[in-house]
Parts: C-alpha cells; structure tokens; sequence
C-alpha cells in the first residue's frame, strides 16, 4: 500500500444561485484553484475523481461526460463515485485509494452541485408508485431520528442550535461560504422559522451552488508540495440495508461499525 | 498495467439475468437479488466473507433518485458491508473493485449491475446526457448521435451502407442485471478452477464536444487498450460493448483485431448499465470454461462511444516479480 497525500485544495464561492457560470465553469473554478493551491498544472493530473448526488438536481444525466474537458480529463480517466448524502466523503475515499493502490500518481477530485438548475428538494423526495408520499425534503426525512435521538440521549433541546451556531461561527473563517451570518447567535436560530420539528431554518444547510477540489498525490508528489502536505491515516466506509427489523437508525450500526474501522 | 506482486487479481464467477424487454414485476432489489446470489453460489463464496461490494446503475435511467439505495437491500447488507457505487456502467464499477482490491487488505469483491431501460424512452432518456447549454438544445437523441457516427464512417469509406443495413439491430429497450465476483492470488485459485486473470485494466475518455472529436476512430479505445497492455498478443475471443454494427467497425480498428485469430462475437443489444459488465462477465466465462486462454472485453459510454474501457483477462496470472 501507498501513502496518499493530499497536496491541494480548492473550493468555489457557495452560493443559492451561481448564475454567473455554468455547470463547467463551477467545477473548473474549484479544481483551477486546487491545483493552483498545489502549484500544479492540468498536464500534472494523470487521473480524475468526480462526485455528487442524484442527476436531477441539475438535470444531467452523468455529467462527468459533459465535463471531462472541463476538468482536464480528456485523455485521462474519469470516475463519477455516486453514494447518495455521502457522496463527498466517498469521492475523495475513491480518488485516495486510487493513490494507495498504486494505479495512478497524482489525483484530481471534484464534488459538486449546481442545485440553482433544479428544484432540489423535491428532487430527492420523489413519489415512488404504490408508495405514500411521506417526506418533503431532506429534513422531514430525518426529523423523526433527530427527535428519537435526542429522547433517547437526553440531550438538551437546544443542542442542535448550538451546533448550527458553531457551524456558522466556523464559516466565518472561510471567505468560501455560502452562509456567513454576522453575528450569529442562539437567539437568531431559536428565532427562525421551524420547518420540521425540531429542525429550524437556520439549523437546515442551504441549498448551494458549489465545488470543492483536492489534488491527491503519492509520496513523489508530497515532497514537492510547496506547503507541508495533509497525509491521508484512515479510509472506511460501511453500509447497511434500507428495509430491514434490525435496523436502527437513531444509532446506526453502521456509523459505529465505521468509526471503528477509521481509526483501527 | 500490471498487478502487485502476489496480488493478481481474478474474476471467479459471472451470473446474469436473461434480459427482458421489460420486466414489470421486479424493482430494483428483486433484479440484484438473484444475480449476486448466484453469482455467490458459482464461486462458493458466502456473501459474509465478501471484503467489498460495488454497483453501477444510472438513477435517470430508472426514474428514481437514490435507486441503488434500494438495490443494496439485493445484498442483504447485514452486518454493514464496505460498500461504493458509481453512476455509471458496472464495467466501471468493477474498475472501482479492482482498485480497491489492490489496497492490499481485503480479498473478495462483488460487483453488479442493474438497469431498467423500459420505464422511459431509452434514446430521450440518453439525450440528458448532453452538454445542457450547446447540445441538448439541438434537440438530437441517442440514437440520431449513433446516426451521425456511422455517416461519419461511410462518407470515410470505411464502411458500406449495405454493411450498416443492420443498425437498427441497435438499441433494445431491456431490463436486466448482471453480477462478477472478484478474488485475489490464492483465494481465486481455491474459488475457481481456471480464474480469469485480470492482466490489464484502463478507461480513457474523450472530449464531449462531438464536432471536435474524429467520430470514424475511437482514440480512448485504443488508449485504454495500450494501457491496459492489451496489444502485443491477440485475444482468443473478444467481447466489444457495441450495439450497432458501424461501433463495432470503429472498436476493432482501434484494438487491432483481426477476425481471423480473433473471435468476435455480433454486436447485440443489452440492457443499458449493465451491457459492459456483462461484456466482462462472458469474456471471463470463456475463461473460466476453458474455451479461451485470452480474452479482451470492451464497455462504453456516453455519445458516439465518449468513454471506454479496456480489460485483458488470461487463464494466467501474471508472473510475480
């Protein structure tokens, strides 16, 4: 097994609408800056990573087709890793294991979304025939486990407010960010609208425009980093069935299962 | 491309569905559910000992976002599996096994594929594909890209209308799914009598924009086919992801083969997301039968052949250094 390191990083300005570029234009924004961040050059990059959620939040279906010559891949292999909410995660699990593997030497990955092109939401709420329309957007979703967790944990009521207000308080520091409220307190989120109980506005992440890149390398590329590079200690990833008694999701076995591979 | 050393790398066992036109009585779950088991079942491998399971499917294609959430229940994933999918033919997904295979710490991987073509109008469906801002609104489907191509290759002479006649052979609406299990060294040795040595594996794509692309040739066939080293020695038999008779024309040219050493069975349609896989899938089959000491198999995606991959399997592993 190699080691992998990652050597750059880049991230698009987040925003609800980016309509001053198109789909190519936001992800070429984050992966210029990545490699710029890696004082590398597109000619460097011998293997390219993408990853995002469903096709229909911009309406293309299988963009890293479209993409490619966005992204420098023309020539070059393309994978576009898609695991639903962690996504993110697994894209760059998939372009580091590349590296280890000893396939490929210097990784571009890019995750995105341009959700301004669609409506979605409603895009990941989709009413499945014989099926009763039970949930309206990703919070109603998980609603009922936040509130089960909190039961069972006893946590305080507020513990989800001042997670968002760290959060917030943390975003103020990236100039990225595509919410950077000033002053964010625990009054303002207590005082937003709730939209699924327990969940407030201003608890609920935004729906963004956004890229974020990294550029992978193997031991070569980390030595000519021109800043100390991040090496890569622990990749796990774990699932468990959708319809299934045994299943727990306020604690999901696989979360535990996970975590512990992580760090083993 | 070659394998760590004592790590070669196999695949010990395919299983598919029949394809159907259309399948009106399984989701998503009841198509992966049959394949991985019998795919299992054929390498005698128990589904608690798989180190890895990785999936290709297209969301589009199914109407559904998150379709292969629900497909994973086929796996019964219990306890918690390491698990990945990618947007894209299970060809790819095999890719992403392989790499993770050779990480070096897990020795089994399972792969599969599903497709249900027949909920919506394949070559529509397909246009969504397109560069939303300059392709998609010249209003052109698959199956007019396709048209396009095989112009392209007769007005170069490579090609005979008479040659073509059988285009429309093309693009079935069908639903299916198939599914590989992948072993490493010693373990694909005890799964399999004559494991199908992956030698060489690589994908290459092209640019999207098809007015700058030579439509006659198809340079990221022949560039994943060099990286995966799959010149220097013909293929027994060689299984090529082409549903009309002009791709196929195109594809042996880039890979170099000659009929006449080389078996090459017709074009033939197969469910979308799952035809590479299965290309993969029957290559190594030959292999397992004894039937073929070398096979190549070939997937592709995207307008006109966009993205391909390239993949040698051979009755022997590659000598360790």
């Amino acid at each position: 097994m190699n080691r992998c390191a990652i050597v750059g990083i880049g991230q698009t300005h987040h925003k609800a609408k980016r309509q001053d570029v198109s789909i190519a234009g936001l992800v070429h924004e984050a992966a210029a800056r990545a490699l710029a961040d890696a004082e590398m050059t597109w000619k460097d990059i011998d293997a390219v990573v993408i990853g995002k959620a469903p096709d229909m939040f911009e309406g293309v279906m299988m963009p890293e087709l479209y993409l490619a010559d966005a992204l420098g891949a023309v020539g070059k292999p393309i994978l576009r890793v898609h695991t639903a909410g962690s996504v993110g995660g697994s894209t760059a699990i998939v372009a580091a294991q590349t590296v280890i593997a000893g396939v490929h030497k210097r990784v571009l990955t890019v995750a995105f979304e341009k959700q301004s092109e669609s409506d979605a939401m409603w895009a990941l709420s989709p009413k499945i025939p014989f099926q009763p329309q039970l949930t309206a957007g990703a919070g109603g979703y998980f609603a009922p486990l936040v509130r089960a967790y909190i039961r069972r944990s006893k946590a305080p009521d507020d513990v989800g407010v001042a997670v968002a207000v760290k959060d917030r308080v943390h975003a103020m520091r990236n100039p990225y960010a595509h919410l950077r409220i000033q002053g964010i307190d625990a009054k303002m989120v207590r005082d937003s609208p709730m939209l699924w109980d327990p969940i407030r506005y201003l608890e609920t992440c935004p729906s963004s425009d956004g890229a974020c890149a990294m550029v992978l390398t193997d031991d070569d590329g980390a030595k000519r980093s021109p800043r100390p590079p991040a090496w890569v200690h622990g990749l796990a990833t774990r699932s468990e069935p959708v319809v299934f008694a045994g299943r727990d999701q306020v604690n999901p076995r696989a979360g535990r299962d996970c975590a512990r591979d992580v760090f083993d | 491309m070659s394998s760590v050393a004592g790590r070669a790398i196999a695949i010990v066992s395919f299983a598919e569905l029949p394809p159907a036109e259309r399948d009106t009585t399984r989701e998503e779950a009841e198509l992966v559910q049959p394949v991985v088991a019998e795919a299992l079942a054929r390498a005698g491998l128990d589904r608690k000992d798989v180190g890895f399971v990785c999936s290709g499917s297209c969301d589009y294609l199914i109407g559904r976002p998150f379709s292969f959430v629900a497909a994973l229940d086929g796996v019964a994933p219990w306890p918690p599996i390491r698990e990945s999918h990618v947007e894209m033919d299970g060809a790819w997904a095999l890719y992403e096994a392989w790499v993770r295979l050779r990480c070096g710490d897990i020795d089994t991987a399972v792969v599969y594929a599903y497709g249900k073509s027949s909920l919506g109008d394949l070559p529509r469906v397909l246009a969504q594909q397109l560069d939303p801002y300059y392709l998609a609104p010249l209003g052109v489907d698959a199956d007019a890209l396709a048209g396009l191509q095989a112009r392209a290759l007769v007005d170069a002479g490579r090609a005979g209308e008479r040659e073509l006649a059988s285009v429309r052979e093309g693009r079935r609406i069908s639903d299916g799914a198939a599914a590989i299990v992948l072993a490493v060294g010693d373990v694909a040795r005890r799964l399999a009598k004559r494991p199908a040595w992956i030698r060489g594996i690589d994908h290459r794509i092209e640019t999207h924009q098809l007015g700058a692309r030579d439509l006659t040739r198809s340079s990221s066939t022949r560039l994943a086919a060099e990286h995966a080293g799959a010149f220097g020695r013909n293929p027994d038999v060689a299984l090529l992801h082409a549903a009309f008779a002009h791709e196929e024309i195109i594809l042996k040219d880039a890979l170099g083969l000659d009929a006449a050493t080389t078996e090459i069975p017709p074009p033939r349609a197969d469910p979308m997301i799952v035809a590479g896989l299965t290309r993969l899938g029957r290559a190594a089959s030959r292999i397992l039968d004894g039937t073929a000491g070398r096979a190549l198999a070939h997937a592709t995606s995207g307008p006109c052949m966009q993205q391909n991959l390239v993949c040698v399997l051979d009755g022997a592993p590659e000598v360790a250094p």
